[in-house]
């Protein structure tokens, strides 16, 4: 019973995807297979209603206001599920799947379904807990969208948050977790589609789907909060209807899909600008259409993308003073931007150029890259585990093999371009989600060459590596969700995992507790508020963010507690490998009374503040 | 599965011309480097590097 909600909200969303999603059926081209089209409603259905529910959701987050905009288009996605059933259609023409690959990705996707049921836990060190489940959950609680002033990644571009408020509000803190599945299987199904496309066929478009699913990087970036597998989803849709373009119908969608991109990672902005360039490269390439009509459909493709991405920026722009935020520093000279001073600015841009530094920015690295990628995964941000040694084993041969294709000569591009941009910004090993599922499907073109020219000894090679790189990966991704599986199967091992894994437990259910609890100062930066279903003033965030003028001097800020409305204060002290810090109250601070205490954890009740200055001595 | 018809193009002749064996040797580097790498990274492989006076990825 504790898993139901969870499972009836994702349902419920399941449906309303479907049914918001057909509305984009009529733009498809009539010669895209029905595998393809279900996938591409389905993530139009995504990227609309998380952009639809963003737009309403700043006037009000409220479950009426999400009931309202999600049990309509539900009843229509069941009534072409009903239409689909009825008719016997063959929805994903996946009749007669090959065992072994198919076995695999059942496997992934049931340890998927299994381990979505847990509920999340952890420090703030975890991106979901940071920002992508704390900010629908502050939504929610002031039923209304906003930005966090003390989280600025919580400002960060939303489609997929906005559908786990959603999936929050109806079924609770497991729901987006299990919406994983979803996500999960929707880049499956357009790497299946995509593979298809490139020309493999069914049981080589099932083997590539394989080797995708048991990608230890690929499967990080779709459960947990990441949002990668819809990003690299969209991604892959946009550039494909952008190659094969013919009408201004298709570049509309390649727009829509990029434009959803960029609604949901910062990403999808230079991923627009490649688009367009490959876009312009084929058409120029095939000579199959003139200059101007060129212009126009680029001008389509580029309109749709900014046009369908434009709130999240838009917003950022009026309430925080710069279209993306937080900023780089070289924005600064354009933007002037609240919360966030130049030096936090600049420490955070130093901060993700340390963590992504990878194995180096050098050309010898860059040269080196495969194989660096390859054997030394875990050196790269959220790499352990790889891709596998099928993309550098077998790749190669299907890349050279198929380079002929103007269509895999512009994936080429896009991609040689993606990772030289990726490699010199950030080495975070999941924004390269969509080029490892290019390269896995000419692996498999790799591998059937390694057939054709080595039948017995280049087979048995060939066939080693895509065994081991699939067995490596499963051996890497189950034990990964073997703590959320016993939690599901084991309420009692649930309950200790959040005991020792939620930080400063015993204070959030206290304060969550008491309802004399209105409004929590938190001091402690690192403080996981994820937990706290009060609100809450941090004066300082993770990234130096500064919420009130009194910040940085807790001598200012006690004095004006009450006029915060603050009536509890949690003080933490933090004791871990790299961070000593002491409880931040002084001994004997008159307007505080301490109501709680643990070890390291200590709760305040606020009191009239008897000073000059305090507006509660007025 | 689409052949592209290796004729006049460069990277076909090349890819046809290229022999089994060459192949066979550069799946069998990428395996048995990725096997060695697994072995020497592990606990076990660091304890006998160590033991044998060899730091490896340190």
């Amino acid at each position: 019973m504790r898993f139901l909600p969870a499972i009836l909200a994702n349902l419920l969303i399941l449906f309303a995807i479907l049914g918001t999603g057909s509305l984009v059926g009529p733009l498809l081209p009539d010669h895209l297979p029905r595998t393809d089209r279900f996938t591409a409603k389905m993530l139009a259905g995504i990227g609309l209603l998380g952009t639809l529910i963003f737009l309403f959701g700043q006037i009000a987050f409220t479950p009426r206001v999400l009931g309202a905009l999600l049990v309509v288009p539900a009843m229509a996605g069941v009534f072409r599920v009903y239409r689909v059933v009825r008719g016997s259609v063959d929805l994903l023409q996946v009749s007669r799947p090959p065992v072994i690959p198919a076995c695999v990705i059942g496997l992934v996707m049931a340890v998927t379904a299994l381990g979505g049921l847990a509920e999340p836990v952890g420090d703030i060190k975890m991106d979901a807990i940071a920002y992508h489940y704390l900010g629908p959950h502050v939504w929610l609680r002031d039923a209304v969208i906003h930005v966090l002033p003390d989280e600025c990644h919580a400002s960060f571009p939303a489609i997929v948050e906005t559908l786990y408020g959603s999936l929050i509000a109806i079924g609770g803190t497991r729901a987006p977790e299990l919406f994983a599945v979803v996500a999960f299987g929707l880049l499956l199904l357009v790497s299946y589609g995509f593979a298809i496309r490139l020309g493999l066929d069914v049981p080589g478009a099932w083997w590539a789907t394989a080797l995708i699913a048991t990608m230890p990087v690929v499967y990080r970036g779709s459960y947990g909060g990441f949002v990668d597998a819809i990003f690299s989803s969209f991604i892959l849709l946009s550039l494909r209807f952008a190659l094969d373009a013919r009408k201004y119908t298709d570049y509309i969608l390649s727009g829509l899909f990029v434009g959803f991109a960029m609604g949901t990672k910062y990403t999808g902005l230079p991923a627009l600008v490649l688009i367009l360039t490959v876009a312009l490269v084929i058409v120029a390439l095939r000579q199959s259409a003139s200059p101007g009509a060129l212009h126009f459909r680029l001008f389509l493709l580029a309109a749709t993308a900014i046009l369908i991405a434009s709130p999240w920026y838009l917003r950022n722009w009026v309430v925080l003073g710069s279209p993306i935020y937080p900023p780089p520093p070289a924005l600064l000279r354009i933007f002037h931007i609240r919360y966030m001073s130049p030096e936090a600015i600049d420490a955070l841009a130093a901060l993700i150029r340390k963590e992504g530094i990878g194995m180096g920015h050098t050309l010898p690295s860059f040269l080196l890259l495969p194989f660096h990628f390859t054997f030394h995964p875990a050196n790269f941000l959220n790499g352990p585990g790889g891709v596998g040694i099928t993309l550098l084993a077998l790749a190669p041969f299907g890349l050279l093999l198929r380079l002929r294709d103007p269509f895999v000569g512009m994936l080429f591009l896009f991609s040689f371009a993606e990772v030289a941009g990726w490699f010199v910004t950030e080495q975070e090993a999941r924004f390269l989600i969509h080029v490892y599922i290019l390269l896995a499907i000419f692996a498999i073109y790799g591998w059937r060459y390694a057939q054709e020219k080595s039948p017995r000894l280049g087979s048995l090679l060939a066939g080693a590596t895509v065994a081991v790189s699939i067995l490596y990966g499963l051996a890497m991704i189950v034990p990964a969700r073997a703590a959320d599986l016993r939690a599901v199967f084991s309420p009692r091992f649930e309950e200790q995992r959040k005991s020792r894994e939620i930080p400063y437990r015993e204070s959030f259910d206290y304060l969550n507790a008491d309802p004399t609890v209105k409004k929590v100062l938190v001091l402690e930066p690192r403080v996981p508020t994820f937990y706290l279903n009060k609100n809450y003033l941090k004066p300082i965030g993770r990234f130096g963010e500064q919420t009130v003028p009194e910040a940085n001097d807790f001598a200012k800020l006690a004095p004006r507690l009450t006029a915060y409305g603050i009536t509890h204060v949690l003080d933490v002290r933090l004791d871990d490998e790299t961070l000593h810090i002491d409880f931040r109250v002084p001994p004997g601070q008159p307007s505080l009374r301490l109501v709680f205490e643990q070890p390291g954890q200590r709760v305040y009740a606020v009191e009239p503040f008897a000073g000059k200055d305090g507006v509660g001595s007025n | 599965m689409n052949s592209e018809t290796p004729t006049k193009n460069p990277l076909s002749r090349f890819l046809r011309a290229l022999p089994g064996w060459v192949i066979n040797l550069w799946i069998s580097f990428v395996l048995i480097a990725f096997f060695v790498i697994r072995i020497l990274g592990s606990s076990t492989g660091r304890r006998i590097l160590s033991a044998l006076g060899i730091r490896y990825g340190e």
